[in-house]
Order: structure tokens, then sequence, then C-alpha cells
């Protein structure tokens, strides 16, 4: 079947059928109330957009449906036209027809893809005959049709973070659809921030897998931080605030600042800070630089210049930072601080960070800040040395430059004995960008700044990055979110292949251009990339 | 012991998803249980810190009504005298374990320095003290080659340990026989063994290195940096940290405050016996995990293996003094070596299904695209943390 033939059907079959029905849920945890009397309805063959900041209440709203929290009484809940009784159990929503697909998967990565497909999917009861041939069948159907173009005896670990995302969307679908039969419908499927993994490129896959799903009658609602993945794949959004679903909309009825508006609930002023021009002394002078990925790359940023380098995924610009600070070792090349020539080779962090480098990784979990930590041992640590006293770390001091980093940077809580992992992905980003602006660096090196952060604290992000090179600092900030590089950054530099092929600058600098040079051809725009991407694209996104 | 402790924390989870739900910006309001678990997710939580010391009270309380020899001062004197050379083995390995690495030739180092030092002594008759200046050198020369393999060619720390430990002793056994020998300094035993505020100045030496321990691990830059190696290198490199010379520096360290350890040991005993080194390994790595399970809960630190090593004493005291002896020294610390990380295990699954579950773009994720482009992490290195103990053995 091809898309359009996709589309019809499902817009034939799914007609007015509802494949999820929710009214009066509420939640509230100790005197807290996390949900107000939220009503949710999603139609079969619906993709719904869940949007909203953290902790306007989404995930609790998605642990309820998954069973992971009990509802206040007198919630009802329907799917696909069956009441399910509240609460519905850990684990237990999958055989009412409604599965979640989290950004963590839920795969086993040791086992292979097939494997993966069938586990769980039995009753284990003694003389239960399963049968073996069929559900292999059914399952490798299932996989291609998902757009997963792998051996099923691949482990998962194997496999790219798409094609598992891929596998882990099948699986969900597979045990949805079949625990319900034909004339139920096809059920309810949750994602959660599926694409908070994959680099741009992929994500297209991922939107034609869901627009198989819904293809085929199944309900999808679909959370991101992401407003432009929101606006691009869904038919419909469901914002909430503090708590209460306060407005459900065709997404075609709104662009992108209507949206960002509807979650942040104020008006969106500026999004984006004003630039303050850039002085014309050099701070930062690469040349020759080469890498894994990228070759004989040379660059200069001034003080105060906002250097985008962007590319698509393997371009070698997200590779940039890390060579710059000599966290990965470069093959060849040199750069100079404000003046001064270090050979690249041999460069380590620590010098680095001598020479008036900051690098602030785009991961989290494992790079930028320890998660068991807590905050005040991640924010100090580059700068314990100033708070000696007496041969030990004053406390004091520590605390109150701490503490003056999170009040600053609106850190919530501000409560420094936090462990790291306890804030959220925003808070945490606002704390480490903190812990390395705290040291003034002439260089700050960014990769995927607000990557998985929430609206509001994106704007926080994008504002103290504008006011570091206010300061003097020349910023550097890879990331394939070509809009925010847009407008945030002075200039743009493209990669392609790991070499530099354009630079943006004044009236070039668009999120138009960006894409195009990206990509390397006269194709362009955020919705064309789904053609681009010749996965075939099922589903609503062309009529509508 | 720490029951209490163990079964509050398990009910936990559904406050800490609220928790993360709302990026921490939800007011829990105070009384119930929830309040409760609100702080225990703070790490504010006084029965989780403290429950080992309650333990311990609550024991020798117990042991004190019950059994009537147990109150008599030697008894006391036992328990605190007779533990320097376990309190300096035990902090070496809490130093070589919060900054993720192991050493399981602890106790042959231990074993080989009280050795090598008696038969210098005697046999040699070398002078005590150019006796004793060797063996710690030689000891920092041990943690060196530890070093130099584990971090300079990537190969785990245990497994070093667990050859070079085993190879030290083999070749001390056939250098200097396996019998015990006799006859070390006078003067050194007396001085060692000499009461000072009622207890043996051995002792107050274990515990002027703990005190100096716990002041670099809690209160200097170093001890800050040895943290963020044991927890994750690359953060710790990529904030300037020399993470490998704080590894190779944990080792070497490990070995020499082993050494010291075995020294302890002859001045207490006047002699040094090969065969009794390898009881040390074991009640070292007890006291280590089971003290990360207290003060500083989920990390090793020095005041909480000093609890727990006291802790494990008072109880295979009391139950040598019933009259239990020989196998109820292993039944004791095997079985709370392996309650400690049974704790720290569940604790931190409890902690790592709250962080998995939290919501949309409260988890901080990870890694985009490239994150990974770091080579750091391919040193093979098994790093031990309190939680992934259970992990981090194979």
């Amino acid at each position: 079947m091809t898309a359009v033939e996709l589309a019809t059907a499902s817009t034939g079959e799914a007609q007015g059928q509802i494949a999820l029905r929710l009214t009066g849920l509420s939640k509230t945890f100790g005197s807290a109330r996390v949900l107000t009397d939220v009503d949710l309805e999603v139609r079969a063959g619906e993709i719904r957009g869940l949007v909203g900041r953290n902790g306007s209440g989404k995930s609790t709203l998605i642990k309820v449906l998954c069973g992971y929290h009990d509802p206040d009484p007198g919630a009802h809940l329907e799917i696909a036209g069956r009441k399910v009784k509240l609460p519905v159990g850990a684990g237990e929503s999958r055989r009412y027809g409604l599965a979640c697909v989290h950004q963590d998967l839920g795969l086993i990565p040791e086992a292979s893809v097939i494997d993966n497909m069938l586990v769980g999917r039995f009753d284990t009861r003694l003389g239960h005959r399963i049968p073996w041939k069929q559900e292999r069948a059914k399952a490798l159907d299932a996989l291609e049709r998902f757009g997963l173009q792998v051996r099923p005896t691949t482990t998962v670990a194997e496999l790219r973070q798409v094609d598992r995302a891929l596998l882990a969307i099948a699986r969900a679908f597979l045990d949805v659809t079949e625990h319900l039969g034909e004339p139920q419908g096809r059920g309810v499927l949750i994602l959660d921030e599926p694409t908070a993994f994959l680099p741009a490129a992929d994500v297209e896959r991922l939107f034609s897998a869901v627009h198989r799903a819904a293809a085929e009658g199944t309900g999808v609602i679909y959370i991101s931080h992401r407003t432009e993945e929101i606006l691009e794949l869904t038919d419909s959004v469901s914002v909430l605030r503090d708590g209460v679903l306060v407005r459900t909309a065709q997404t075609g009825e709104l662009d992108q600042t209507q949206l960002v508006e509807l979650i942040l609930g104020e008006q969106l002023e500026n999004f984006y800070p004003h630039l303050s021009s850039p002085s014309n002394r050099e701070a930062l002078v690469v040349s020759g630089l080469s890498g894994d990925l990228v070759h004989e790359v040379s660059l200069s940023l001034n003080e105060g210049e906002i250097v985008g380098v962007t590319g698509i995924n393997g371009a070698g610009y997200e590779e940039l930072p890390y060579l710059l600070f000599g966290a990965t070792p470069p093959r060849s090349g040199t750069i100079s601080i404000k003046g001064r020539r270090e050979l690249a080779v041999g460069f380590a962090p620590r010098r680095a960070i001598r020479g008036g480098l900051a690098l602030l990784p785009a991961d989290r979990q494992s790079l930028s800040g320890a998660q068991e930590l807590t905050v005040f041992e991640n924010v100090s640590l580059p700068l314990l040395r100033r708070f000696i006293k007496f041969g030990r770390i004053s406390r004091r001091q520590e605390r109150a430059a701490v503490e003056t980093v999170l009040r600053d940077y609106a850190v919530k809580p501000p409560d420094g004995k936090a462990l790291l992992r306890q804030l959220s992905g925003g808070n945490q980003q606002k704390a480490l960008l903190g812990k390395w602006l705290q040291l003034q660096p002439s260089v700050l090196l960014l990769h995927e700044p607000t990557q998985g952060v929430d609206v509001g604290a994106k704007k926080e992000i994008f504002g103290r990055i504008e006011q570091a090179a206010a300061e003097g600092a020349a910023v550097l900030v890879a990331s394939a979110e070509y809009e925010d590089l847009a407008h945030l950054c002075h200039r743009v530099v493209v990669l392609r292949d790991g070499r530099v092929t354009a630079e943006l600058i004044g009236g070039e600098l668009t999120e138009e251009n960006i894409v195009r040079e990206a990509y390397g051809s006269e194709r362009g725009g955020a919705s064309d990339r789904l053609v681009v991407a010749g996965v075939g694209t099922a589903g609503g996104n062309n009529e509508r | 012991m720490s029951g209490r402790t163990f079964g509050d924390e398990l009910t936990l989870g559904s406050t800490q998803e609220a928790l993360h739900d709302h990026g921490t910006a939800i007011e829990v309001p105070p009384g119930g249980r929830r309040d409760r678990q609100w702080r225990i997710v703070i790490g504010d939580n006084l029965i989780e810190r403290f429950g080992l010391v309650a333990a311990w009270v609550v024991m020798a309380v117990v042991f004190s009504i019950t059994v009537p020899s147990f109150r008599q001062s030697g008894t006391f004197d036992i328990i605190f005298g007779s533990q320097a050379t376990q309190l300096v083995v035990t902090f070496a390995v809490v130093i070589v374990l919060a900054a993720g690495e192991f050493d399981l030739s602890v106790a042959n180092v231990l074993g080989v320095s009280a050795v090598s030092l008696v038969y210098l002594n005697t046999q040699y008759h070398w002078p005590f003290l150019l006796a004793l200046v060797v063996v710690l050198i030689g000891s920092i020369v041990f943690g060196s080659i530890n070093a130099l393999i584990t971090v300079g060619l990537g190969v785990p720390s245990i497994v070093v340990t667990l050859g070079t430990g085993t190879l030290i002793s083999g070749v001390a056994d056939g250098w200097a026989g396996e019998s015990p020998i006799g006859g070390a300094s006078v003067s050194f035993v007396n001085a060692v063994s000499h009461k000072f505020l009622g207890l043996p100045v051995g002792f107050w030496i274990a515990f002027v290195i703990g005190v100096v321990l716990y002041f670099i691990l809690e209160h200097t830059p170093l001890g800050r940096h040895l943290l963020f190696v044991g927890r994750s290198q690359d953060v710790a490199r990529l904030a300037g940290v020399r993470v490998n010379r704080i590894r190779a520096g944990s080792l070497i360290a490990c070995s020499l405050l082993s050494a010291i350890a075995g020294i302890l040991l002859v001045g207490l005993t006047g002699s040094a016996d090969p065969n009794v080194a390898a009881s040390y390994l074991l009640p070292a790595f007890a006291g280590a995990f089971l003290g990360s399970t207290t003060i500083k809960p989920g990390q090793f630190n020095i005041v909480g293996s000093f609890i727990a090593v006291y802790f494990l004493v008072t109880g295979v005291t009391a139950l040598q003094i019933l009259g239990y002896t020989g196998w109820v020294q292993d039944v004791f610390y095997g079985g709370s070596l392996v309650a400690a990380v049974v704790i720290t295990q569940l604790l931190s699954r409890q902690r790592a299904r709250a962080l998995r579950s939290v919501g949309s773009g409260g988890r901080s994720n990870n890694a985009g695209p490239h994150g990974g482009t770091d080579p750091s992490s391919q040193n093979g290195s098994v790093a031990p943390r309190p939680e992934d103990i259970g992990a981090s053995t194979n």
C-alpha cells in the first residue's frame, strides 16, 4: 500500500471510533494536586501531541494511564470502547490495548530483535502451547511494516538507536492490537519523547513508523519537548499547564509561536535573545583540525561572537567541541586561544580549561555531570581551588558560590544538597551551564545545549548564552537544531562529510538555508525533510 | 541490624517518582508517611544515615545485658584495641573503592610487609628503622606496579591485584618460609602496644590515619576529585581532573596503607604470621561496603567504615564470648558483606527505578547523537560503586 492508500484506509475504518476516552482524572500527591479534572479523547488513527512544561503533569498523566500511579477516585477510562477499571495496575495496560514506549524503550540489549518482539507476549501457563511459527511470522511482518530493515537475529545492542525505537514501537503496536482483536480497533500507543535520543536525520524514520501505526487505526499520544516535531507530526495537540488541560487544538490551526505561548501560558515576546554585536578581536583560531569525522577544519571565533556549527548527523560538527577541548584527541591541527598558540594534538581538557575553554557536552547523564552526586559537588568541581582556606575547602565559601549560581540561573529547586539526578533536565542543564560560566571562559563550547529541556528552560539557557557572549566570551554551539541556530547565532558554519561547506551570516542565516546546506541540495524546509528521507510519509502529513 | 532502614527505603518508589514528575517543585506537606519518604529522597534521613550506629549501640547494650562477661572492661579494650590493623586495611580498601578501583592484594601486602619487617630485622640484622622504611618503599613500588598495569595498560584492577597479590605472597613464602616469625624489635612492640588513654598506641595511629584520610576525602579538592573519578571518570576528566593520576594514586595509597597495617600488626603481636594475613581481606571489604550504607549512604566513607569495623567486631567478639569460635567469624563477616551489598543494591535499584520513570524531559537524557565521542571510557576498568557492585564483577 502506498502512503495515500493507507491514509485513506485509516480514515475510512477509523472514522468516529474513539481509541481512548478519559474523563475526570485528578491526581494528588499529599496535598499537592498535580492533575485537575483532565478529560482526554483520542480518536482511532489520530496522532495527538501532548505538550507542557516540566511539572505540568504530562508524565503523571501517562503514568496513571500505564498503571504506575493510582488516580484519585472519580476518573473514568475507556479504551477502544471498553471500560477499563481504574487503577489500571502496573504492567496491565497492554492487556487493555494501551502501550507506552518510554525513552528507555524497555528492550533487552543482549537479546535478538525477534526475541525482543516475542518476549513477554505469552502466558506461561502450563500446557499452553505457543504457536511459535505463527507468532514469529507476525512479528517479522510487523517489523517490516514499521520500517526496520535488519536481520531478526541481530542483537538489540548492535542496532542503531533509531532502529531500537522502531523495534519498541512495532512491539508495542503488536501487543495492543493482539490483545484487542480486530473488532475493537487498534488500541492506543503512547510515545514518551521517543526522539530525545535520536539525531535529527533519523527522526523521519520514526515519524513514518508513527504514521504507520496511526494509519492502521491506532490512536497515538505523542509527547515531546520539540514543538517543531509536534507541529510536523501530529493531527491535534493537547496542552497541559499546571495540571490542567488548558486546550486541545487542531495542529494545523497553530504556528510555532502560538504553540509555545500555549505551553508557557504567556506571551512570547522574545523567545530568542537579542544579540549584541561581537568585537573584532579573535578569541579562538582553529586551523587544519582533523579528527575521526572532521578533516582539515579551519575557523575562527571573535570575542562576543556566537557561532553555530551544524550539519547532518555524522557530518562532523558534533565532534568539533570535543576536539577543541581535547576530550577527543585530534589527529592534527592547531588552535590558538587569544593569540596563544597551542598544538591541538596532545591537548588535554585540563590544559584547555586553563587556557580559558569550557565545554558543556550534550550527554548530561555521563559526561557533563555526575548524577549521583549533589548539585553542590557538581557545580563547584571545576573551581574547588578557589575555596581553599587553611588547606581545606571552605564549605561556607563553596556553598555561597554555588548558591549564587543556582539563584542566578534560576535553578529549581535552588537546593544544592539535592542529587543532580533529582533535578529535571532543564534545571540540570542550567546548573551545569552555570558551573562552566562561573569560570568566565574566553571560549565556551556547547554541544546540543537545549537537548531534552522544556521550552521555558530553553529560553533561559539561550539568554545565558547570549549574556556570556555579551560579556566577551566566544561561543561555539554544535547543534542540529537548525531553527535555534538561525536565531541564536551570529554566524553558522555548516559541515558536510567532515569539511566546512558553507558559512551563513547576516541575511543568509535562515533555517531554510542551513537545512539546504546541511543536506547539500536544493531541498529545504522542515516538513520536506520527511520526503527527503525517502521512507514514505504514510499518514496524514501530506494531507494537512 | 539495619532492617528498619531497609524497610523504609523499599516503600519509597511512588513518591520519588512524583518528585521527578515535578522537578522537585511540588511541596509535600509535613506529617504522614509521605513526608518521611520525602526526606529520604533528599538524603537527610537520619535512619538511613545513622541506622548502623544505632544498630551497633543496640547490639552492644543487648550483649551487655545478656552476656555478663561482655560488660567487663577487658572486653572494651579487646574490641577497640585489637582493631588497629583491621581499621587501616579497611581504610585502604575505602580509598581504592572510592576511586572506582578494586584492590584484592591488601591482605597479601599486609602479610608480606609484616613478614619482611621481622625477617629483615631478625635474620638479616638490618636496623629496625631501615627495615621499616624499606618495607614502606616496597609497598609503594608494589602499588605502582598495580597502577601501571591497571591505568597504563587498562587491565581491570580487580584482576591485576588478585594476581600481583598472590604472586607477592608466594614470593615471600619462598623467601622467608611459611611459618610465623617472632622476635621483632622489642622497643617497637612496646611502643605500639603502650596504652595511651586506655588504648594501645597502635589504635591511636590507626585513628590518626583515619582522621587524615577523612580530612582528605571530605575537605580537600583531592578528595572531591577522587569522588568524581569514582563516580564518573569522564565527568572528572572533562572538568580538568587528572583521572589517571588519581586512579594510580589510590592504588599506591592502598598498598602503602596495607603495609602500614602490617607493620602495626607486628607492633601489636610481636610477630609476623603469613597465615593470618588472609583473614583481613574479607572484613576489610565487609567494613568498606557496610560503611557505605551509613553516614554518607551510597558513598564509601571513612567514618562509616570505622563504625562498620566496630559493628562487625562487636558482634564477633560477643559471639566468641558466648563460646562460638572460629567459624562464627566467617559466618558473621561473610553474612555482613552480603547484607551490605544487598542493601546498597536494593537502595540503588529503588533510585534507578525512580530515575527511569522520570517523565518527559525531567529525565536528563543522554547523549544525543555524539555524546559518546569520548575516548576515555574505553579503559576496561571495573568500577566498583556501592550500588552497582553486583554488576561490576562480571
